[in-house]
């Protein structure tokens, strides 16, 4: 499910907002995670014009054949799956995919939620009140069962696979994004700038969001993993993209029944996704420390 | 007193939410009509299902007929099984009850404990095994731990059966897989808030004054965590219960998750309604009882007497 | 340079040559140097120093109370004549509270927020005195709490910490450190959170310690507070002692420069004519 920060979790957590400039261990972390990050997502972005064999050519006489280090061969590194596919070039696409959708759905939740939440946060009065009904009835709903709900029965596609996802995520950013607002509002520089006229658009969209970009981005990068995963178990249903597109999760699906004569198809998906989840996670958790200070432990 | 008021208030309005949320989004974003029959159907076959399903009616006499049905405990009737939605989810909240508890559970008693000791000796060998394990398992997706678990634990060894709930053996596989994602939240809350206590201003002044370190631990510092983990329950209640959608799928347990698993298979619209209604609702009661209990916990966000 | 050798052992609380050393990434930092002062039973002396003079560290020496990258490395802290400093933890412990007590500057932040004042005080009774009973634990707690003034005792042990006022919480705290009738108590900066009047109700039930024998560490930055109720002051800066001596000597006729900047600095509605001397200036 979604990775709620479990920091952000605890009521009445007060938020961090001064920027600090992060130390020369954490930065190093940063880009430790980021690197490979960096890598993955360039791979799969140019998975199309790599030398891989079509992923959805099906060449039924090379059904299940094993891994290279299990008996195979270099024409299929990874195995083939069930209609023959070559592993290898399904996972690079899938990648293309569960990295679109993380990020996709990361950006659509982010920009909903960002917004009200600097509009409630800033405006107080009944429009906060309203907006922190629907976020806290938001957090309130089963996230999958809701997913479900809607792929049921708009049927599925990319764009209303982000639309979901954007669905199960935009609360958390509206609800610190407003806490953080809040206490920014009542700063000096914010009141400087209210009675020198600026108006409140402003405001809210250069000034106080450029001082909460800190909280937003580290729970963006925490969220992109969880995207990926709520993706994979809807995949893993029946309910995430169709085909010729290509998701680790219905692969994961697919290669169920296949466990005990060929285990690749069904475990080489789950390692891509907990691979780069963890990386994401991992990368996440560097910008953390790098710039909220209140997590350094040491 | 009147605080308890306001926290039952709230959650019947977002129970409201949530039930309204549930009638619009398996409506609003797609005629349910051309999911069942598919994209080939005629007119008359569509008109057909639209009747039966009600779904013919303006939007709004569909919306006051389902609340008025909501009322009086009434979700409808599957659509593929025939019979009355609500014994149908009823005769598989049990089971998925006993997963989430389960779940929770274990997640607290190894969960607590593990925090407790790794915030004791921060930066130690034992915490950052456990901080890399947290992470790991928040990482992984459920489903395919399960998978790998019945691969090599159930196929490959034999050692626990590979699905369904008959035996007490059969729930140990789906229980601690379940358990990983709460474990691990809590796990890191508890280090999190334990660590905070301990550098809080009461524990020195507690050691100054001659208690012991174990004392100050166990029975100050604890204390601290409780509301924490509660926050996790909360959170995480709901998620249970619908993140055990692919546990349950795996394992084949007999539960509400693989329920909904199937009605999304069978396109049984009105029964993935009721479940979504049903889940709200649980999730919305955790909720509830998780926000009543924190006045009791924390005697700083209780009323002042006079 | 204060008491002589041969009394150290006799007093409530000496602190012997003692330097103290922090170990941080940067190297090791000199915190306190060469400080001996001795606190007589019955005797206050107030420790003065503006923050970041050492006057804090040397007290929670004294306690045992300092972090785990702070050591003691010259010198010996004593009280009642038996070595506290390097003392093994076990040790320290059971002096810790006993034969030392200490107030905080946040009453109400050295207690626990989710427990009952009366069931801290019943703790803390009961960590020194293992053997009693129920009964006689509470009726100890309720007489200490008691003996601080207070007159409706039983709702002070009901309350929560968050519901008491800045001064009964500070009062509580006074009678948690005394609960065992140690040989000196030390006050780190107690009445800085405090409104004036409410200072001067706590300094007076620490002026009763006094009278009962009890010897009292002062520790403040506000030197003519400390004159209100010490016997002697002693002056820190920048970890070293740089003045001792009766209250009224050192008021009145202040032998170092760093003493007479204080007293200096004190508002005159009389004059205006105070700069800082640059041979002060604190590095961070």
């Amino acid at each position: 499910m979604s990775a709620i920060p479990a920091d952000v979790a605890v009521a009445g957590a007060a938020p961090a907002t001064r920027p600090v400039a992060p130390r020369r261990r954490d930065r190093r972390s940063i880009l430790v995670f980021g690197i490979p990050l960096g890598v993955l997502i360039l791979v799969s972005l140019v998975a199309s014009w790599l030398p891989l064999p079509d992923p959805n050519r099906q060449m039924l006489r090379d059904s299940k054949l094993p891994p290279l280090l299990f008996g195979g061969s270099w024409d299929h590194p990874l195995g083939t799956d069930l209609l023959g596919r070559d592993m290898l070039s399904r996972l690079v696409h899938g990648g293309q995919l569960a990295l679109i959708l993380g990020i996709g759905g990361t950006l659509a939740g982010l920009l909903p939620g960002v917004t009200l939440g600097l509009i409630g946060g800033y405006r107080r009065g009944w429009v906060d009140a309203a907006i922190s009904r629907v976020v806290e009835a938001q957090l309130a709903l089963p996230g999958i069962m809701l997913a479900i709900a809607i792929l049921v029965s708009s049927g599925r596609s990319v764009t209303v696979i982000i639309v979901v996802l954007s669905l199960l995520s935009w609360a958390q950013y509206a609800r610190i994004v407003r806490a953080e607002t809040i206490a920014l509002r009542d700063r000096t520089f914010v009141l400087a700038l209210r009675a020198a006229g600026v108006p409140t658009r402003r405001i809210i969209f250069r000034h106080l969001l450029a001082n909460t970009a800190g909280s937003i981005s580290v729970l963006a990068a925490l969220q992109v993993g969880g995207m990926i995963l709520i993706e994979s178990s809807l995949s893993f249903l029946g309910l995430g993209v169709v085909a010729p597109d290509i998701s680790w999760g219905a692969m994961l699906a697919g290669g169920r029944d296949q466990i005990t004569q060929a285990w690749w198809i069904a475990t080489l998906p789950g390692v891509a996704i907990s691979l780069v989840v963890l990386l994401t996670n991992l990368f996440a958790d560097a910008l953390r420390r790098a710039y909220d200070p209140r997590q350094r432990t040491y | 007193m009147s605080r308890a008021a306001a926290h039952i208030g709230r959650a019947l309005a977002t129970l409201w939410l949530a039930v309204t949320a549930a009638f619009l989004l398996t409506r609003v974003s797609g005629d349910p009509a051309v999911r069942i029959a598919g994209e080939l159907a005629t007119d008359d076959i569509l008109d057909g299902i639209r009747h039966q399903l009600g779904t013919d009616r303006p939007l709004i006499v569909q919306y006051f007929d389902y609340l008025w049905h909501l009322i009086r405990f009434d979700l409808g009737k599957s659509l593929t099984y025939h019979t009355d939605n609500l014994e149908l989810i009823g005769s598989r909240l049990p089971a998925s009850l006993a997963l989430a508890v389960g779940a929770m559970a274990v997640a607290i008693v190894v969960g607590v404990p593990l925090g407790v000791i790794s915030a004791a000796r921060v930066g130690s060998l034992i915490d950052r095994v456990v901080s890399v394990i947290s992470l790991i398992g928040q990482s992984v997706p459920l489903f395919w731990v399960g998978l790998m678990a019945i691969m090599f634990l159930a196929v490959r060894w034999g050692m626990l059966p590979a699905g369904g709930n008959e035996s007490l053996t059969a729930y140990i596989l789906p229980t601690l897989t379940l358990a990983t994602i709460p474990l691990a939240q809590i796990t890191r809350l508890t280090r999190s808030s334990m660590g905070e206590a301990l550098s809080g201003g009461f524990i020195s002044a507690g050691l100054a004054r001659g208690l012991s370190r174990t004392r100050m631990i166990w029975n100050h510092a604890l204390r601290h965590t409780a509301l924490p983990v509660l926050t996790v329950i909360a959170l995480q209640a709901g998620m249970l219960l619908s993140g055990s959608v692919t546990v349950e799928v795996v394992y084949s347990w007999p539960g509400m998750g693989r329920l909904i698993a199937s009605a999304v298979e069978l396109r049984d619209f009105t029964l993935v309604q009721g479940l979504v209604v049903v889940a709200a609702l649980v999730f919305v009661v955790a909720n509830l009882a998780v926000d009543l209990l924190y006045p009791v916990i924390d005697p700083r966000l209780r009323r002042s007497r006079s | 340079m204060d008491v002589p050798v041969n009394e150290m052992g006799r007093a409530a609380l000496a602190f012997d040559h003692v330097e103290i050393v922090a170990r941080t990434r940067e190297g090791e930092r000199t915190l306190v140097k060469d400080f001996s002062v001795a606190v007589a039973p019955g005797e206050v002396v107030g420790l003065i120093g503006e923050s970041g003079s050492g006057k804090t560290t040397a007290a929670r020496a004294a306690i045992g109370l300092l972090d785990h990258n702070v050591r003691v490395v010259g010198g010996s802290i004593s009280v009642r004549g038996t070595v506290v400093h390097s003392a093994a933890e076990n040790r320290c412990a059971e002096i810790r509270g006993r034969d030392v007590g200490m107030v905080f500057q946040s009453a109400v932040g050295s207690l626990d927020p989710l427990m009952r004042v009366g069931r801290q005080v019943n703790e803390v009774i009961r960590a020194h005195f293992p053997g009693l009973g129920k009964a006689e634990v509470r009726a100890r707690a309720a007489a200490v709490i008691a003996s601080m003034g207070f007159e409706d005792v039983d709702r002070v042990l009901r309350a929560f910490p968050h519901e008491l006022s800045g001064g009964m919480a500070q009062r509580v705290g006074i009678a948690l450190a005394i609960v065992t009738d140690p040989a000196v108590v030390i006050a780190d900066e107690c009445t800085s959170a405090l409104d004036v009047t409410t200072q001067a109700g706590v300094i007076d039930v620490l002026g009763e310690l006094a009278h009962r024998g009890t010897g009292l560490l002062f520790v403040t930055h506000d030197l003519l507070l400390a004159g209100n109720i010490c016997d002697r002051i002693a002056v820190m800066f920048a970890g070293e002692l740089v003045e001792i001596g009766p209250v009224l000597d050192v008021l009145e006729n202040p032998q170092h420069e760093y003493t007479r900047e204080l007293l200096a600095a004190v508002p005159d509605p009389h004059r205006n004519d105070f700069t800082p001397s640059p041979n002060f200036a604190l590095t961070a």
